[in-house]
Parts: structure tokens; C-alpha cells; sequence
């Protein structure tokens, strides 16, 4: 018995006798208090249920203007005493208790057998984004299968975080189109262009990960790096990948270095090799100093580097291409870091509400909005003097209908020379 | 030659012209104009005849098919083997026959302007008169058997239309008219049948209706030829050597000459000439309908009841002649055919004989002539049957003329006596006012003497001397169908004669013998009614006031009648006889029509007939008018005699003209040459029967009591009331075929049809039993049951609705029940799987 | 994300009783007003399951329904009471057993 558990079932019988009280109570202004304390105790169950931002809705919008409007209403009406009366359905009270009792029980069945909570969640659908680490390589077009991926990726460039479908791919890989801009680029696969390299790939859900493209333009590999994009336990700290995507070199270590003290350097990472990428380090967001060093050598130096991105970064050794110089060397020792991919905000937070709402549900978000607009005229309409009146008037029934009404036979003769009205018939209501 | 040929479809297309424009805006025109388009029409269509004519003599007689556009392919039935194209034929026997059709014609238009002048539907007879015209142009100018029945057919319906033109005669006289058109096209008809069997058995036997194929020539007697008809290629047309399909004529030759064709009828077999000889039997049934011989002349007789005109048009020049024309183009077959052909000669000679032995105790002056004309085609057709076709065809060209003339001057004289008539019983009105009357025998308002006949000749008498251009006209028709040298009929007739003796003894045919014998006896009786005729119409005195008043025609009825006589007199110098001098002959006629033209002077006129009573008013006569006749006649007589004792002038005068032009478009033609002995004896035939004629019918020309002169003498009293009934032949048909027919048909309308069929059937098994189905199925099955059941369902539909009308309470709260019972239904299916475990 | 300490069986079993509880509600009170407040609680009762559901899922979706069920909801009430309101003025009661035109 956990602490929620305990206070779950406390303001789950508040809620419970609040509503039986409502549905009780003589008077209507008692029915709405208790039905407002009801609407509390669900915000409280919202909270729980980590949903802050629809449980302060909740108590906004629900108990603090739909229960005021009924306030509202209920004083206007001066209905707080109402007369009992017969009811006219007196059956029905029993049979709203039957069949609640069995849709009761329905649900508690389904509950215990369908093991609700065992369900598994939905596995998502597998997030990548791509690099392109090879230098001296052009520019390229990455597809997958059909379906293009990147678009003129130059060295040093990485695609937006994507959600591709799961399975397996063939990734192909094509120089890419220069003509992007105007719009006349043709399908490369349709012209039957050759590909730089295909390399098949495989896609599994839930997984997120980062596709390196490296190597030398005559040696094209694909490195896999996973990604882990949700939100660090700790705020203050952040995941950093390191990947050896220099060819040519042997094994490098990743030293975080302290400037003041060379002897209080420390080796993040230690004999990647060409291809390989590290496990996630756990930062703390500081300013850091990197170093990269093969045997002894200075490959590359980081200086004051901080984290851009919320959740993982990625940094990628690489070479970069330098203009071709007589006698130098054209290429020189780099790094990577692609731009930050964008997290997952926290479930239930009104950030992510708010993105959801105005990304995926914008057209329901539109349609609502009109919808109240049309309400508000509606009910304005409604409750106009004149139609009242018409109403009033409408619904005044004439003793001459009721008398033809009644008198509809039932029974339909064979000879249609009696007469409409035969005297004496009994009132053919049925109910 | 092709050029010139081209134009033929115009010959048919203006008078169909001239027809449709008097058919459409006849209403608006004047009846000179309407006569003018009709007779121009036909005109044209000779002007263009004669031009061919010219053209074809220049261009060596050869045989020209034009094919009209816009019909090349008029009937094309590939399925059926059937391609029949509106084919013309311009040869010299189409354009022989389009001569006389449209030569005549014309004539006859312009004659008829005059007769029917006031007559009500004045644009309409010259409508039918056109029409006529085109279609007889059909049948002569087609190259296939089918147009040339639809030419056929068109003229007997021309000629039913005409026949009962004044179908509304007053008092009775329509019927007649009528019922004499109906006859004439029903008597068609039957005939029409025996051609229509002819041509399916040619479609069969051959394959085609043509009668020559375009690259067909004929060959000349004399030529060295295998066959009378050969395929030639022309010269210039490199043989297309795509349809070896020859035409009929051809095909005959060929199977002829190669023996022991069978036709195959698909179920038994038939050697060829059997089924030549079975063509032209049929085809000789239509040619006893249309050409008026036995048995089928019968409505040629009553066809007189149509005004004069058609008469002479229709019923003695051109469509009677039809017929002669058909045996003549397919003379190839009845060559093949040697006894069809004595079978024709037969009946020939036979009507020859009978319609002149009953032209002898006639009356009516058209009726006389009427018989003329059934006994002159049995003269052409016995001529055709005997091998003579040019003979038969010289007979037919002069017999137009002089019958033509013959008739016109009937109607001349008939018109003469109905408007004597008038001005006899005229009461106020001025003498010599032939105007102011339109319908010819009509009664009109007069109420005099119910049936005045103008036509009875026993009504007529001393019309010489009242209508002397008509007298003389007429005396020289009736001069030349007896045969008097040297007028045409002279010529003609001898033809026939020499014909049927070459074929007697030369050839050996006991036709010929037959028909020597009885074509002379009938010729003695021609000459002897004709100049009955005379004697009774134009000689002696007025028997009657109408003859007395009879004034002489005007000159659009005159100028016809001397046109006429012109050409009988000269028409005989187409065919002089080999053997004879032409160049004599042509001086003879010059000479005589020289004396001739002198008869327009009324000093002659007045010297040889003497003064008319009363005098009919005569102007006097102008000098330069004498001048002009004066010097005419001079000349005639001057060239006649160079012509005669000239050698140089008359030496381009061919003999036997028509052979020779006819030689290139009817195979087996033959020439003749001239009998002495038998043109005298012919020629005494003649003279004898007018001298007899004119023995007996002395000093009067009637007995009391308006009897005939044989009537009165108790030896001939039986032959002439024999000859006055017409032999009976009407009476015959109508007790034998009439009578039986309409009392078949009577029964079978009657009893069969509509007692037993309608009343008893009809009324019992349909009327009754249905009635009584239907009220079945009305009463019990529909109202009683069907109707129950309707409405049993909708009451039962009633009854639910009120209980489910419960549903409907009107209630929030169990509107809200009802959800939450759906709710929860939903529920347990959906979960049902699950509650299970 | 936090498992879950409190199993969302529990919740959802909640959530039925006071979804039971509004039924009752509309089913029994003839004031319409009322009635129209315990349409709100059952209203409420999926909202707590919809949460629950979310939660668990970690599917964010879950929140933003239940987001534009509440404003609905007070679109459903403005435009109930307006009627309520009318009908008041028109019939002088708000029994809803009065609330009755059909004629038949």
C-alpha cells in the first residue's frame, strides 16, 4: 500500500460520495457544490495521473465556469425547491438499476480479465537522422528504398530527426542533384543512376539512432549510433556520444582535458576504434575542454565546449577537405557536431500539450474553436424575447387537432365508405 | 459519239420536268402556258432524239450505253448476284421508237392544247401526258429487261390515269370512264404477269437482265461471224478482262452455238432452248396485253372513253406499240425460238383478222378506229413472228402516223359535232361562238335530246364540205391504212405481205401460207371500213342538225392533222423495197403532196366538194397567201419530176432505209425485195374493198331507221350484228371469268370471312371467352382475393405502427434508457470474449 | 516517465462507478437541470478514463481529447441552459415529464 494508492482511494471516495450527495440532494445549489467538489477531486486524479496542465483546466474551465453558468442558471430559475411528483416512468428507476448494476459488473470483469495494465505500449516508430562524415566525398542524396531521406548533405551537414517506418532498407546513396532548388531533379532511381554505394539498413521500432555515413569515397560505411533522446534524470546532465569516423587512423582516445592540470585529464573514452562509437557519457552541462590523440599524437583539440543540445550529443572525429595547396596535405583532422535533434518534452507538461495541440490536432483545435463560436450565438439566439414567444404559441395544441388525433382508427376497413370518424372509438394511445 | 449519247438522260428527265412543273405550279399558270411547258418538253426531247439520230448516222450506227449519274449501282445486291445498273441504250432501234414517241407526241400536245381547252383539270392532263411521255422513254431507252418494265408499268398507269381523266362526268358517263381505265390497267396486268415470268426466267437462265453488255457489238448479215452477237473489245478499251458476264442476247448466241446448255432449276432440268422457247411464250402474254391482241385486247376498245388525244397518243402511236418493240429487241431470242414465233404469227394474223371483221359493224367513230388499231398490231406482230422485224417496225412507225392522224381527226370531228350540237339547241347565242364551255359531252344546261351521241357516225354525214382541212387530212390517213399506193401504208403493209410470203414458200413455214392468206383478208376489210367511215362521217348529207353546224376545227387541232398527213404521205419512203426505183417513188410523193398543199386554196376546195350549207364564213382570201400556196405546190411538182427523171438528184436515195439503219441494232434483220405480183395484189386488195365499200354504202349511207346498209339485207344481217356485238368477247369474259370470280370473292367476304369467321369465331371463342376470363378474374380473383389480401397486410401494418407507435413516448428519460440499454448491449458483444475466460 | 504506481485498472473502475452514478442521475431526476449535471459527471468519469488510458500509453493524445472534451462540454452547456432558460419562460416548468408536445 503505497502512499498514492492510499491516496487514491481518499479522494476516490470523495469523489464517490460527492456524486452520490449531487444526485441526492432536494436542492439544486447543493447538487452543483457537490458536484464541484466531484470536479475537484478528478483534477486531484489528474495530477496523479501526470496531466498538471488538464488538471488546472479542469478546475478553470469546469468548476470554475461551467459550474458557475449552472449557478447562474439555477438562481435565474429559482428552482432550488423542487416539487417531487410522481413519476410518470416508474419502472424506470428499477431498470436504470439493473442495467447499471450489469454494466457494473461488466466492467469489473473486463477490468480483471483483460489485465489492463499489463498491456504492453505501442512501440513506436523508429526515429533516424543521417551525417555525412566523409570528406573529399560530394555532395549526396540519400534514399531509402524509394523514399529520399537527405537532400544535397555535404560533408559535415546531418539531416532533422526523422520517423520512418520499421524494416529493412536498402540504403542507396547518389551524388547529389544540383538542381534541387528548381525543383527539376530528376529520380535517380528511375533513370537507373548508379549509386555511390548501397548499403542495406534495418529499421527496428522504438529505436533512435543517428546513420553516419563515413569513410573514404572508395570505402563507405555505415555507422549506427544509437541515440537516447529522453529526458536525463538529472536536469543538469547531458549524454554525449563520441564516434571515430577518421580513416586511415588507428585507435583513438577521448580526453577530457583540464587545461590548469594536465595530470587531472581524463580519458572519456578510450581505444575507439575507426568506425566505432562510444557508450553515451553523462555529462554535467560545463564548459569543457576536449582532446582527441591517437598513440600519443594530438589528433584534434576541443576548447570551451558546452552542450548545445537538451538531451544527447553526438561528436563525430572526422577529416575535413581543405583547398588543394601544392605539397599540403588535403585533408585535415576534424570534428563534428551536428546540430542538436530536438527531445521529447515531458509527458504531460503543457509544452508538450501545447506542441501536440497546435502540430497534430490543429484541425480539431480550429474546428472547436468555431464550434464555440457557433454556440455562443446559439445560445444568444435562443433566448431572444421573440422566439420565445413563437414557442409559447407554437406549442399551444388546438382542441381540434387533439380531437382528430384521437380518432385515427386503428383498424383500417376493407370498404372505405365508413366513415373517418367513428363515434365511440376508445383513445387508440398506446402508451 | 459518247458526247452526243450523254444527252439521253435529258429525253426521259424533260418530261418528268415538264410533268412536275405543270403537277406543282400548274394552279398558277395559263393554259397556253401550261400547254406550252408540256408540249416543249416533248419537243426538246425529239430535238434531242433527232440530234442523236444525226449523230449516230455519223458515227457508224454503233450502239452507245450511258450510264445517267448518280443510278450506276440502282439495284446492287452483290448477295444475290443481283447488279442491275439504270443503264441507257442509244442505238438505232431506241432511237427509232424515241423518234415516233416524241414526234408524235409533240404533235399530239399541241393538237390536245386545243381539244381540251376549259377542261377543269387542264394541268393535270398534261401532267399525265408527260408522264406518259417519260415513261415510254424508260421502256425504250433502258438496256435491261428491268427498266424496260418499269417503263412498262409506268405506261400502263399513264394510261389508266388518262383513260379515266373525266372519271366525273355527269349522268352516269364517270362510271364508264372509270371502269373502262380499271379494265385497261387490270387487262395489263394479266399480261403484265407473263413478262414478269419472262424476266425472272431471264434473270434465272442468264444471270443478268441486261440485253447487251457495254462491249457488245452486234454483227451485220452478210459479216462473216460465228453468232449474230460477239464480244468485241474496242479498240482503245485494253481488255479488262474483269466480268466475262455477257448480256442476255449474247449468252443466247453462245450457248446456241454451243449446244447442250441445261438451266438448272434445282430440281429438275431444262434443256436451253426449251427455256427460250418458255421466255418467249410469257414474254408474248405481255405482249397481248399491252399491244392488244388475243386474248387480251379487250381494253383497248373501251379505252376509247378517254379523250382523243390519249387515244391517239397512247392507244394507236406509242404504247400499244410496246409491245411490238419487245419482240423486236429480243429478236435474238425468238429466232431461237422457232415456235414461239409461229405461235406469234398465229395470233397475229387471228386478231388481225377478228378486230377487222369487228371494226366492220361499229358505230362509234373511235371504236371503228379503235378495232383499226388491234387489227394493224396484229399486222406488226404476225410481221414480228414471221422474222420480218424491220417490216414489223416500218408498220409500227407508219401506223402512228397515219393512225394518229386518223385519230386526231376523229377528235376533230367529234369536237366539230359537240359544238354543232351546241349551236344547233343554242338559244341566243351567236353563231360561230365555239367558246363558253368546258366540259366535252356534257350536257350541260340544255336539256335537249338526253343521248346525243357526237362519236355516232349515224349522227354525222356530209362533214366534208363543213370541215374540209380534217376531210382531207383524214382521207389521206384513211387512203394509207388501206394500203393505195404510193402513201405509206401502201409500203408497210406490202413489207408484212412479202414477209409472210418469203416465209410461206421459201422458207417453208406453214405460217406463212396462214398468214398470207388471212393478212390479205384483212386487209380488204380495213379498206372496207375504213371507207365505210368515210362514206358515213364526211360524205353524203347531214343526217343530223349538230352535223350541219359542225364548224372546222381551230388551227392548233388542224396544223397536228396536216404535220401528220405530211409525214404519211412521205413516211413511205423509209423503207422502199429493194427492187423498186426509190428515186420514182420519192417523185410520186413529191408530186402528190405538190397537189396537196393545193388544198389549201378554197377555190379547189370549193371545186372538188362543192359549197357547205350553210355557208361557213370564209375570208377572203389573201393574194399573197394564193401566191405563196401556188408557188409551193409548183415547186413540189417541178422537183418531183427532176427528182424522177433526173438521175444525178435522187442517185443518194438509199432504198430499204430502215434495214439498213436498224441492221445495227436488231440482229436478224432482213431486207426485202420487192414482189411485183404480190404489191398488186395487195394494192387491188385494197382499191376492191373501198369500191365495194363504196357500193354498198350508196346512194345513202344508212337504211331506214338508222340501220346499217348490212344490217338492212337479210344475208349479211347476222355477220354485221355479229361484227355490232363485237363478237361477243366481253360478254364471254364476264360470264367465264367475271361472274365466277366475283361470286368467289362475294362468298368468300361473305360466308367465310365475315359469318364464320367474324361473327361465329371471333364472337363465340374470342368475344366470349374472354369476356368471361375477364370477369373472373375481375370479380373473385381481384377484388375478392387480391384485394382481401391488400388490405388484411395493411391493416396488420396498421395495427404494429399503433403498437410500435409506443415507442415514441416523448420522454427524455426513456429516450436516455434506451441509450443506456444500447450501451450496455454494445458493451457485452464487444466484451464478450473477454467475460468468457 | 514514471511507471505507474497506481494501476490504471483502478482508475478505470473509478471512472465506471461515477459514469453508473451521472446515468442514474438522468435516468431519475425529472429536474432538468439536474439531469443536465449529471450529464457533466459522466462527462467527467471518461475524462478520468481517457487520462488514465493516456498515462499509461505515455500517448499525450489521451489529454488533448480529453482537452477538447471539456471545452464542449462548455459549449454543450452554454447552449443547454440557453434552451433551459427558453423552455422555462415558455412553460413555467422545467419538469422534464412536462416536456412533452408530441400529440399522438
Amino acid at each position: 500500500m503505497t502512499f498514492e494508492l492510499l491516496l487514491f482511494i481518499v479522494v476516490a471516495a470523495v469523489a464517490i460520495f460527492s456524486a452520490a450527495f449531487m444526485l441526492v440532494s432536494r436542492n439544486a445549489v447543493h447538487s452543483a457544490l457537490f458536484l464541484v467538489v466531484n470536479l475537484l477531486c478528478v483534477a486531484f486524479f489528474y495530477l496523479m495521473l501526470s496531466a498538471p496542465f488538464l488538471a488546472m483546466v479542469q478546475i478553470t474551465v469546469y468548476a470554475g465556469a461551467i459550474m458557475v453558468l449552472f449557478m447562474f442558471v439555477i438562481m435565474l430559475l429559482g428552482s432550488e425547491r423542487l416539487g417531487g411528483g410522481t413519476a410518470k416512468y416508474g419502472w424506470l428507476a428499477g431498470g436504470a438499476i439493473a442495467l447499471t448494476t450489469i454494466f457494473l459488473v461488466v466492467v469489473f470483469v473486463a477490468v480483471v480479465q483483460g489485465q489492463i495494465g499489463a498491456l504492453e505500449p505501442q512501440p513506436q516508430p523508429p526515429q533516424a537522422r543521417f551525417v555525412h562524415a566523409v570528406a573529399n566525398a560530394p555532395a549526396v542524396d540519400i534514399y531509402l528504398n524509394n523514399q529520399r531521406v537527405a537532400a544535397d548533405l555535404s560533408y559535415g551537414q546531418s539531416t532533422a530527426l526523422q520517423r520512418l517506418l520499421p524494416g529493412d532498407y536498402n540504403l542507396l546513396i547518389f551524388e547529389a542533384c544540383t538542381l534541387e532548388e528548381r525543383g527539376l531533379c530528376p529520380n535517380p532511381l528511375e533513370i537507373g543512376a548508379a549509386p555511390l554505394v548501397a548499403l542495406p539498413l534495418s529499421l527496428a521500432p522504438d529505436s533512435t539512432a543517428a546513420y553516419l555515413v563515413a569513410g573514404t569515397p572508395t570505402d563507405l560505411r555505415l555507422l549506427n549510433v544509437p541515440l537516447d533522446l529522453t529526458p536525463p534524470a538529472d536536469e543538469n546532465t547531458f549524454r554525449l556520444t563520441v564516434v571515430h569516423a577518421l580513416p586511415a587512423y588507428g585507435e583513438v582516445n577521448f580526453i577530457q582535458q583540464d587545461l590548469a592540470d594536465a595530470a587531472r585529464s581524463t580519458v572519456l573514452a578510450a581505444n575507439l576504434a575507426f568506425g566505432e562509437a562510444s557508450a553515451p557519457l553523462t555529462l554535467r552541462r560545463d564548459t569543457y575542454d576536449f582532446l582527441f590523440e591517437n598513440l600519443g599524437n594530438r589528433l584534434v583539440a576541443l576548447r570551451d565546449y558546452s552542450a548545445r543540445a537538451r538531451t544527447h550529443e553526438l561528436l563525430i572525429l572526422s577529416a575535413a577537405p581543405v583547398p588543394v595547396v601544392e605539397g599540403a596535405p588535403s585533408l585535415r583532422i576534424d570534428y563534428i557536431r551536428p546540430s542538436a535533434p530536438s527531445a521529447a518534452h515531458e509527458y504531460g507538461s503543457p509544452q508538450q500539450i501545447g506542441i501536440e495541440m497546435l502540430t497534430t490536432y490543429l484541425l480539431p483545435f480550429q474546428l472547436v474553436a468555431l464550434l464555440l463560436l457557433a454556440t455562443m450565438v446559439g445560445a444568444i439566439m435562443l433566448t431572444r424575447e421573440e422566439v420565445i414567444r413563437r414557442e409559447r404559441q407554437r406549442l399551444v395544441v388546438s382542441p381540434a387537432i387533439k380531437r382528430i388525433n384521437r380518432a385515427i382508427p386503428i383498424n383500417v376497413t376493407a370498404s372505405s365508405t365508413e366513415k373517418v370518424l367513428p363515434s365511440g372509438e376508445a383513445e387508440p394511445s398506446a402508451d | 459519239m459518247e458526247v452526243i449519247a450523254s444527252f439521253v438522260p435529258l429525253v426521259v428527265i424533260l418530261p418528268f420536268v415538264g410533268a412536275l412543273i405543270n403537277l406543282f405550279l400548274g394552279r398558277y399558270m395559263s393554259e397556253k402556258l401550261i400547254g406550252a411547258v408540256a408540249t416543249t418538253a416533248a419537243g426538246l426531247a425529239f430535238a434531242i432524239a433527232a440530234v442523236m439520230t444525226i449523230g449516230i448516222t455519223a458515227h457508224g450506227y454503233e450502239a452507245t450505253v450511258v450510264n445517267p449519274p448518280l443510278l450506276d449501282s440502282w439495284l446492287y445486291i452483290p448477295s444475290a448476284a443481283i447488279d442491275i445498273p439504270w443503264q441507257m441504250r442509244v442505238d438505232t432501234l431506241s432511237l427509232t421508237m424515241m423518234l415516233v414517241v416524241t414526234g408524235v407526241g409533240t404533235l399530239i400536245h399541241l393538237y390536245a392544247i386545243g381539244y381540251m381547252h376549259g377542261d377543269s383539270r387542264f394541268a393535270r392532263f398534261f401532267v399525265y401526258l408527260n408522264l406518259f411521255l417519260a415513261f415510254m422513254l424508260i421502256l425504250v431507252t433502258g438496256n435491261n429487261f428491268l427498266m424496260m418494265f418499269v417503263g412498262w408499268e409506268g405506261v400502263g398507269l399513264c394510261s389508266f390515269l388518262l383513260i379515266g381523266f373525266w372519271f366525273d362526268k355527269k349522268h352516269g358517263e364517270g362510271w364508264k370512264n372509270s371502269n373502262a381505265a380499271r379494265k385497261a390497267f387490270i387487262v395489263n396486268r394479266v399480261g403484265d404477269f407473263g413478262l414478269l415470268m419472262a424476266i425472272f426466267l431471264i434473270f434465272w437462265t442468264f444471270g443478268t437482265l441486261d440485253y447487251y453488255k457495254p462491249n457488245e457489238v452486234l454483227h451485220l448479215e452478210g459479216e462473216p461471224h460465228s453468232a449474230a452477237v460477239d464480244t468485241l473489245i474496242r479498240a482503245g478499251e485494253g481488255g479488262h478482262g474483269g466480268s466475262s458476264q455477257k448480256g442476255v442476247f449474247a449468252q443466247t448466241e453462245a450457248w446456241l452455238a454451243e449446244g447442250g446448255h441445261i438451266v438448272s432449276f434445282g430440281v429438275f432440268e431444262l434443256p436451253f432452248e426449251t427455256v427460250i422457247t418458255l421466255i418467249t411464250l410469257f414474254m408474248l402474254i405481255g405482249v397481248t396485253g399491252k399491244s392488244a391482241q388475243i386474248p387480251l385486247f379487250v381494253w383497248l376498245p373501251d379505252a376509247m372513253a378517254g379523250p382523243t388525244p390519249v387515244s391517239a397518243l397512247i392507244h394507236a402511236a406509242t404504247m400499244v406499240t410496246a409491245g411490238v418493240y419487245l419482240i423486236t429487241r429480243t429478236s435474238v431470242l425468238y429466232h431461237a425460238a422457232p415456235l414461239s414465233s409461229a405461235i406469234v404469227t398465229i395470233i397475229g394474223i387471228a386478231t388481225a383478222l377478228m378486230a377487222g371483221f369487228i371494226a366492220l359493224g361499229q358505230w362509234d367513230i373511235k371504236k371503228v378506229l379503235a378495232y383499226s388499231t388491234v387489227s394493224q398490231l396484229g399486222f406488226m406482230v404476225a410481221a414480228v413472228g414471221l422474222g420480218g422485224y424491220a417490216a414489223g417496225m416500218f408498220h409500227l412507225i407508219t401506223h402512228a402516223f397515219f393512225k394518229a392522224l386518223l385519230f386526231l381527226g376523229s377528235g376533230s370531228v367529234i369536237h366539230a359535232m359537240e359544238h354543232g350540237h351546241h349551236h344547233a339547241h343554242a338559244h341566243g347565242h351567236a353563231e360561230g361562238d365555239s367558246h363558253g364551255h368546258d366540259d366535252h359531252g356534257e350536257q350541260a344546261d340544255h336539256g335537249h335530246d338526253e343521248a346525243f351521241d357526237p362519236q355516232d357516225m349515224r349522227n354525222m354525214g356530209g362533214l366534208a364540205r363543213r370541215m374540209p382541212i380534217t376531210f382531207v387530212t383524214y382521207l389521206i390517213g384513211t387512203l394509207a391504212l388501206a394500203g393505195i399506193f404510193p402513201l405509206a401504208g401502201f409500203w408497210s403493209k406490202d413489207e408484212i405481205l412479202g414477209k409472210a410470203f418469203n416465209a410461206g414458200f421459201n422458207d417453208g413455214k406453214i405460217e406463212g401460207f396462214l398468214a398470207l392468206g388471212v393478212l390479205m383478208v384483212a386487209a380488204g376489210f380495213t379498206a372496207f371500213y375504213m371507207w365505210r367511215q368515210i362514206k358515213l362521217v364526211f360524205l353524203g348529207v347531214p343526217r343530223t342538225e349538230a352535223a350541219a353546224a359542225a364548224p372546222e376545227s381551230s388551227p392548233s387541232m388542224t396544223i397536228p392533222l396536216l404535220v401528220l398527213a405530211a409525214l404519211t404521205i412521205f413516211g413511205g419512203a423509209l423503207n422502199v423495197p429493194l427492187g423498186v426505183s426509190g428515186v420514182l417513188v420519192l417523185g410520186v410523193l413529191f408530186i402528190m403532196a405538190g397537189f396537196w398543199l393545193l388544198w389549201a386554196l378554197p377555190g379547189v376546195r370549193l371545186f372538188f366538194i362543192g359549197r357547205a350549207e350553210p355557208v361557213t364564213s370564209q375570208p377572203t382570201v389573201n393574194p399573197i397567201f394564193r401566191l405563196i400556196v401556188l408557188a409551193s405546190s409548183a415547186a413540189f411538182i417541178l422537183s418531183g419530176a427532176a427528182i424522177m427523171f433526173v438521175p444525178s438528184l435522187g442517185a443518194s436515195y438509199q432504198l430499204e432505209v430502215l434495214v439498213l439503219w436498224l441492221e445495227h441494232s436488231v440482229p436478224y434483220t432482213k431486207g426485202l425485195t420487192l414482189n411485183p405480183i404480190l404489191a398488186i395484189v395487195a394494192l387491188s386488195v385494197g382499191i376492191a374493198g373501198i369500191l365495194l365499200a363504196q357500193r354498198v354504202y350508196s346512194p345513202s349511207a344508212l337504211a331506214e331507221g338508222n340501220q346499217d346498209i348490212l344490217e338492212a339485207q337479210p344475208s349479211t344481217r347476222a355477220a354485221f350484228r355479229l361484227s355490232n356485238a363485237k363478237l361477243y368477247w366481253d360478254e364471254t369474259y364476264g360470264r367465264f371469268i367475271e361472274q365466277p370470280y366475283n361470286r368467289a370473292a362475294a362468298w368468300l367476304a361473305n360466308k367465310l370471312d365475315w359469318e364464320f369467321w367474324h361473327d361465329r369465331f371471333h364472337h363465340t371463342v374470342f368475344r366470349d371467352f374472354y369476356k368471361r376470363a375477364a370477369d373472373f378474374i375481375a370479380t373473385p380473383v381481384d377484388r375478392g382475393a387480391i384485394d382481401q389480401g391488400f388490405l388484411r397486410i395493411a391493416r396488420g401494418v396498421a395495427q404494429i405502427a399503433a403498437r410500435l407507435r409506443g415507442v415514441q413516448t416523448g420522454y427524455v428519460r426513456t429516450y436516455v434508457f434506451t441509450m443506456l440499454f444500447g450501451v450496455v448491449l454494445v458493451m457485452l458483444i464487444l466484451l464478450l470474449p473477454l467475460l468468457r475466460q | 516517465m514514471q511507471p505507474p504506481t497506481v494501476a490504471t485498472e483502478y482508475f478505470v473502475v473509478l471512472s465506471a462507478v461515477l459514469f453508473i452514478m451521472g446515468v442514474l442521475g438522468v435516468l431519475v431526476r425529472r429536474n432538468a437541470i439536474m439531469i443536465f449535471m449529471s450529464v457533466e459527471l459522466m462527462l467527467n468519469a471518461a475524462n478520468l478514463a481517457l487520462v488514465a488510458f493516456a498515462r499509461q500509453w505515455g500517448n499525450a493524445g489521451g489529454q488533448l481529447t480529453v482537452f477538447f472534451v471539456i471545452t464542449i462540454a462548455a459549449a454543450e452547456v452554454a447552449v443547454g441552459l440557453a434552451l433551459i432558460v427558453a423552455i422555462f419562460r415558455t412553460k413555467k416548468s422545467i419538469d422534464i415529464d412536462e416536456l412533452n408536445a408530441m400529440q399522438g
